[in-house]
């Protein structure tokens, strides 16, 4: 008996023995991660040394365990993307002023088509090679070159650069790249774009180290350990690298010594969490994280007496909206769904008043005067519904994603409503994997709920929903032959001032009375922090964003 | 007993690749797009507008063949040669993505499993010995309040109390940040384990007290203490053995959960094991990685079914499987 339970005491220390090595693969040239405890003895000093500054961050949202930007598509990928690697430029927390990041100056040519860029002469990649501009060319030939291999968010940006659409397949560089020196480049657009600067500070948009990923294709850059976030092999420019590699948990980042920027982070480690949100609320109580981002509003009171945690209720950026499958509906029906909404009454009694109301047009536009604002009217709400072709026998099917604590809230409330209207609503919930199914590839249903985005940013954020071809030009938003606003987003990014004032709002009224989706609120997020976290501790308006001022940051351990 | 094994896991062979064929046609011919799913909705028109984008990965990774014989003719290649393909919505190796699990999954159920039986089958043999007495009564119903209580609430519960509360625990996780030695993995592995421990051992103790309990009152028990032998040699030499033939196949079926993980308590736990991984195949629509995890839970199935049969071998001599002798 004593030798089995030996037996068994030496398996379970294998196991374990196992499980903190596949905890913690050693990289090969990473920077080692420091000790979190202060050894027991120290022979040599009396005084023990101070504990290293381990920051633990979740943010309760999806990810996507990848880092190479063609397989960029979640805020938690480009929060961690914003502390390895540098964009051109960044953006401060008001969302509008640019920052240097690889450029320290930049200027913009009057007709917003020629934009030249200075590099910082001592920046490094985090294997000693110095970061030129032949890096920045490389990133954006190789996007040009292979367009389709992004599969999340898109590099709109890079493609407008003049050239691009004709580098496509090929290994040419785009004629509007123009290498001044090591540290100038020039670069110009196909077309103005007055939005170029504000929209390339956001993350898919890091430059990549060519002499890593120079032979890449496109097939590779899902796979490849730079593209996995593997320790060790993902050079940066940024402040931190990954001393563990990417997982579907999350990462470990540490601060670099003798940061090129001249300061190194106040930080030493950040430990990165990907996890359920009931965890991450656990942890905050026990005191076992110190910043989780978009942590369920409903958990605010609850956490609210744990001392040394604070709290921010912001609105996001991010829309809830119905969209609406236009072959099936038109624009009478969307406008009477629009007033028999009590949208008031939604946020004050089904979301706690956690909720910004929205005037139905995208969050990031300019609410003009004559802006309908579609307040609550069942009369007239009944009227847009007899003067529309929809067929009162016959259900309207409304689709949401089974798994989304967004919906299944709000999906109960808003078919009471529509039902008070006179229609028949179906309430289809499903997984992710069928609920795409339906709404790209079948016509049965007339409305879907959309939760998120960033479009509270700024107008141009709204684009991408509306680019044709685009996000499911077929049957969200507008269809083939109505696609008309593509080129009005184009137009208004072409120019500034009020000449973008007048085309802004042309366009703002226009959705606002075809109504391809209706726009309901912005739901507050709530961010939760520790006291513990000082200096320049900011929450982004767009929280995806908040790291890329961390060498702002203090936390004292 | 030899050449019974032999034969038993010849017999496994086919059974196994039975397992395979019907999850991989089913998993195939489930509705869904696994390539759509594994596109952050927001986006998903980027690829949605270049529908030859997504024939092409369509094409790259087989989907566009025949689900059988092609597709599962090609996969079942690929895994005889050790190659489990890719997760399509992680882009790492199959074998990566379970390698990493499967130890602190077993790490986790092999701890919980051994203290279930450790605590389970002892409290039912004696609750059996003393029916009827306040010992029995008490734990009885302890057993059964705990077997019928959900697993998620006492592991809410003992989070709340042991880490949030009295901060004597961590709530989730193997390690703490900045952490990867064995101790801190011990001191976390304590409230997932005891949960776990706790959920198992109550049927084990409601099992063993009945099976122990038919045992009892059999002729050759009646017969032992008649002869004058005492309690303790009637109970450990003669009826413990039988009584044990029963638990053999409820401890053996719970095996494969040593493997599989237990899918809630690693929810609760944060506990990066297999059951996490198979609730994200599944969510996410990712064929292969589901593959993989079907084969990896099949074959653990077919294994401790070997198991158990060996048990009662050994468990009860008169068992004959050696058609030999």
């Amino acid at each position: 008996m004593r030798r089995q339970l030996l037996t068994l005491a030496a398996v379970v220390g294998l196991i374990a023995s196992a499980c903190s090595a596949a905890a913690t693969p050693a990289p090969p040239g990473a920077t080692p991660a420091a000790p979190s405890a202060a050894p027991s003895a120290a022979p040599a000093t009396p005084a023990a040394p101070a504990r290293p500054s381990v920051l633990r961050v979740a943010r309760i949202s999806d990810f996507l365990p990848s880092i190479h930007p063609v397989e960029l598509g979640t805020g938690n990928q480009e929060l961690m993307a914003d502390l390895v690697f540098n964009r051109l430029v960044d953006v401060d927390k008001d969302e509008v002023t640019l920052l240097p990041s690889l450029a320290e100056s930049w200027t913009a040519s009057p007709d917003a088509t020629v934009y030249t860029f200075k590099l910082f002469d001592k920046a490094v990649w985090s294997d000693g090679i110095p970061a030129t501009v032949d890096d920045v060319i490389f990133t954006i030939a190789w996007s040009a070159q292979n367009p389709d291999a992004f599969k999340q968010l898109g590099i709109g940006s890079w493609l407008k650069v003049k050239g691009a659409d004709k580098v496509k397949g090929t290994t040419n560089i785009p004629e509007g790249l123009k290498k001044i020196d090591d540290h100038n480049i020039e670069i110009t657009l196909g077309s103005p774009d007055a939005t170029f600067l504000r929209r390339i500070a956001g993350a898919v948009y890091y430059i990549l180290p060519q002499h890593v990923l120079k032979d890449l294709t496109a097939a590779q850059a899902e796979t490849c350990d730079f593209c996995l976030g593997v320790a060790g092999k993902t050079p940066g420019t940024g402040p931190y690298d990954f001393t563990k590699s990417i997982s579907a948990t999350g990462a470990t980042l540490t601060a670099k010594k003798g940061y090129w920027k001249g300061t190194d982070s106040k930080i030493e480690t950040i430990d990165y969490k990907i996890q359920e949100s009931s965890v991450s609320v656990a942890q905050l109580a026990a005191g076992e994280l110190d910043l989780v981002i978009r942590v369920p509003p409903a958990e605010g009171p609850g956490l609210a007496n744990v001392p040394g945690l604070k709290q921010l209720n912001v609105p996001g950026v991010g829309i809830f909206a119905i969209d609406f499958n236009n072959k099936n509906t038109d624009k009478a029906l969307r406008q009477a769904i629009a007033y028999a909404i009590n949208r008031p009454e939604m946020i004050a009694k089904v979301l706690g008043g956690r909720a910004t109301l929205n005037y139905t047009i995208p969050p990031g536009f300019k609410v003009y005067d004559d802006v309908n604002k579609y307040e609550f009217n069942i009369d007239k709400a009944k009227e847009l519904l007899k003067q529309s072709k929809w067929d009162l026998s016959k259900p309207f099917r409304l689709s949401y994603l089974a798994e989304d604590p967004n919906f299944t809230v709000t999906a109960p409330a808003l078919q009471q409503y529509m039902q008070d209207l006179g229609l028949k609503v179906e309430l289809t919930a499903l997984p992710t994997a069928p609920y795409s199914d339906l709404i790209q590839k079948t016509n049965d249903w007339e409305g879907a709920l959309s939760f998120g985005g960033s479009e509270g940013v700024g107008w141009y954020q709204s684009q991408q929903y509306y680019s044709c071809p685009g996000l499911g030009t077929a049957q969200l938003k507008l269809s083939d032959a109505e696609c008309i606003y593509d080129a009005q987003f184009d137009a208004a990014s072409a120019v500034t001032g009020d000449a973008q004032d007048a085309l802004l709002h042309k366009l703002a009224l226009s959705l606002n009375d075809n109504l391809p989706e209706i726009y309901l609120w912005q739901p507050n997020y709530l961010h939760v922090y520790s006291d513990r976290l000082g200096g320049g501790f900011a929450i982004y308006p767009n929280e995806r964003e908040s790291f890329k001022k961390i060498l702002d940051w203090t936390y004292a351990p | 007993m030899g050449a019974y094994i032999i034969r038993r896991i010849l017999i496994s062979i086919p059974v196994l690749l039975g397992i395979t064929l019907i999850g991989f046609v089913a998993l195939r011919a489930a509705p869904g797009d696994p390539l759509l799913a594994s596109v952050n909705q927001e986006v998903l028109g980027n690829l949605l507008s270049h529908p030859e984008v997504l024939e092409a990965e369509r094409h790259r990774l087989g989907f566009d063949q025949p689900i059988f014989p092609n597709q599962y003719v090609t996969w079942l290649g690929n895994v005889l040669r050790g190659d489990l393909g890719y997760s399509i919505t992680s882009h790492r190796p199959i074998i990566q993505e379970i390698g990493t699990r499967i130890p602190q999954t077993l790490f986790l159920m092999l701890t919980a499993l051994s203290l279930a039986i450790a605590v389970g089958i002892p409290v039912g043999v004696l609750t059996a010995v003393r029916q009827y007495s306040k010992m029995d009564y008490g734990l009885n119903a302890l057993a059964i309040f705990l077997a019928s209580t959900p697993v998620f609430v006492l592991g809410l519960i003992a989070i709340y109390v042991f880490a949030v509360n009295l901060h004597w625990l961590p709530t989730s996780q193997l390690h703490t940040s900045g952490r990867d030695d064995i101790p801190d993995a011990l001191v976390h592995l304590i409230l997932p384990a005891s949960v776990l421990a706790i959920v198992n051992a109550a049927p084990l103790v409601r099992y063993s007290r009945a099976s122990m309990l038919d045992v009892l009152s059999s002729e050759y028990v009646t017969t032992a203490r008649s002869k004058g032998l005492s309690s303790r040699v009637v109970i450990l030499r003669h009826a413990l053995r039988n009584g044990l033939i029963p638990i053999i196949t409820l401890v053996a079926l719970l095996i494969p959960e040593a493997v599989a993980g237990a899918v809630i308590t690693e929810q609760i736990f944060a506990w990066n094991g297999m059951g996490q991984l198979a609730v994200k195949a599944a969510s996410a629509r990712d064929p292969s990685l589901m593959m993989g995890i079907i084969l990896i839970v099949g074959t653990a199935v077919l294994f401790a079914n070997l198991l158990a049969d060996i048990g009662y071998a050994v468990a009860d001599p008169r068992v004959r499987y050696d058609r030999a002798r």
